[in-house]
């Protein structure tokens, strides 16, 4: 006997169709992106929607270029992201994240940017890197559309901004003339990582992995690597100790000693890419 | 069919087959109970160990983490369709010569890994076959051997 009902829309009208029906006959509706977070979760009865909605289908799986930004579908995988030209040409630290993502060949070719910020987990590769690139949300529901930032959706560790019947159909990620540079740390190449900078230069690093929800450290102007250790150091100073993050691969302490680290490498990265 | 089942279509290693399976089943499943497609394992289905890796629609993905509806047809390829015990491909010749491999139960991760690293690169670097191998765990030989028998394997022809 199937644990859940499953349906899988061809394109996001249904797919907000599909979640107000499920929501009218009083079932829990959870939606699946790429797949590689929640069918586990679901194969292991961890979560238990009555219904699942599958974007799969839904051909929200392209990478548009407009006139001041790119948008994503929200079925566009890593390894989308990483063969497409103006992905490589215009938005270098989207292509530095996806050419690292965990996981292997299959694994780019299976998870979401949109799955990943959904999730919101504070140490994965996407919530940072989003918000260092003012990245957009298009959030959608029967009834309306919203657009909102990234650093807004991400509302707390695993937490987002999605109500009742909505889903996010896509990302838009504007475009600068700015230099970027991804790092992470992490201590095997199968983990997720401990922590992530994301350097927008000039000015900002953003930080995951430290705090329950990315940490924008604003940096002076022509800055230096002693600059961003100084400025790393005094942001997390000011973290409030109930939003400071922690998990089972490293403690709050250690996060906060590697943090200026990190961040330098990508200032370092940053800084050797052209503008 | 009831409320629970849902029928699927799916073209597996060129035989096309239609099937009827609980909603809940994810394709790995779907490929070994009803196609009998043994060469793709079912091992943690966590995302994890890449052993029922298989193409879909030529993406190689891991199967466990596809709803059986999703993948509704497609077309999957195995390493059944790679090559024959009289002539494997390149890639399964190199993992043999270097004795790339054990008990065998990672293979299928493996050895589509690599097909699809050298279908897009000629001549890899370690670092990217060591980063195309890391989607598949193998407790059996470390994976030195792995990457040289890809490294071997670029030089093979088919």
């Amino acid at each position: 006997m199937s644990t859940f009902r499953t349906s899988f829309p061809r394109s996001a009208d249904e797919a907000a169709d599909a979640l107000r029906r499920v929501l009218a006959a009083n079932g829990t509706p959870l939606v699946v992106g790429g797949g590689t977070l929640a069918v586990p979760s679901l194969s292991r009865g961890e979560l238990t929607p009555t219904d699942v909605v599958d974007l799969g289908r839904t051909g929200l799986d392209r990478i548009e270029l407009t006139t001041h930004a790119v948008e994503i579908g929200a079925q566009v995988n890593y390894q989308q992201l990483l063969d497409s030209p103006v992905v490589t040409a215009r938005l270098p630290l989207l292509h530095q994240l996806c050419a690292g993502i965990t996981g292997g060949i299959q694994i780019r070719h299976q998870g979401t940017v949109a799955g990943a910020l959904c999730a919101a987990r504070p140490f994965s590769d996407a919530p940072a890197a989003l918000v260092a690139l003012d990245a957009q949300v298009f959030v959608r529901s029967a009834d309306a559309s919203r657009i909102v930032p990234a650093e807004k959706f991400l509302r707390g560790a695993e937490e987002n901004d999605l109500g009742p019947g909505e889903f996010v159909a896509g990302i838009r990620l504007p475009l600068g003339e700015r230099r970027a540079g991804y790092v992470k740390l992490k201590f095997a190449e199968s983990s997720w990582p401990i922590m992530t900078a994301a350097a927008m230069l000039p000015g900002l690093v953003v930080l995951g992995g430290v705090a329950r929800v990315p940490v924008r450290v604003v940096l002076p102007p022509r800055a230096t690597a002693a600059d961003v250790r100084a400025a790393v150091a005094a942001s997390l100073e000011s973290v409030p100790s109930g939003h400071r993050w922690s998990d089972l691969r490293a403690g709050w302490d250690y996060r906060r000693r590697v943090a200026p680290e990190i961040a330098v490498r990508a200032f370092i990265r940053a800084e050797g890419t052209p503008a | 069919m009831n409320d629970e089942t849902l029928s699927v279509e799916l073209e597996v290693d060129g035989r096309t087959g239609v099937v009827t399976v609980e909603q809940d089943t994810t394709l790995v499943d779907v490929l070994r109970e009803e196609f009998g497609s043994t060469a793709v394992r079912a091992g943690c289905r966590n995302g994890d160990c890449g052993t029922c890796t298989a193409l879909v629609d030529g993406r190689c993905v891991k199967t466990c983490l596809v709803l059986a509806g999703r993948a509704d047809g497609a077309s999957v390829t195995t390493i059944a369709s790679l090559g024959t015990a009289e002539h494997p491909s390149r890639v399964q010749r190199a993992f043999m010569e270097e004795y790339a491999f054990q008990c065998g139960f990672c293979l299928p991760g493996m050895l589509l890994a690599a097909e699809v690293l050298l279908a897009r690169e000629d001549d890899p670097s370690d670092a990217q076959i060591r980063d195309a191998l890391s989607g598949n765990l193998c407790r059996c030989t470390g994976y030195v051997n792995a990457v040289r028998a890809v490294r071997r394997a670029a030089e093979l022809r088919d």
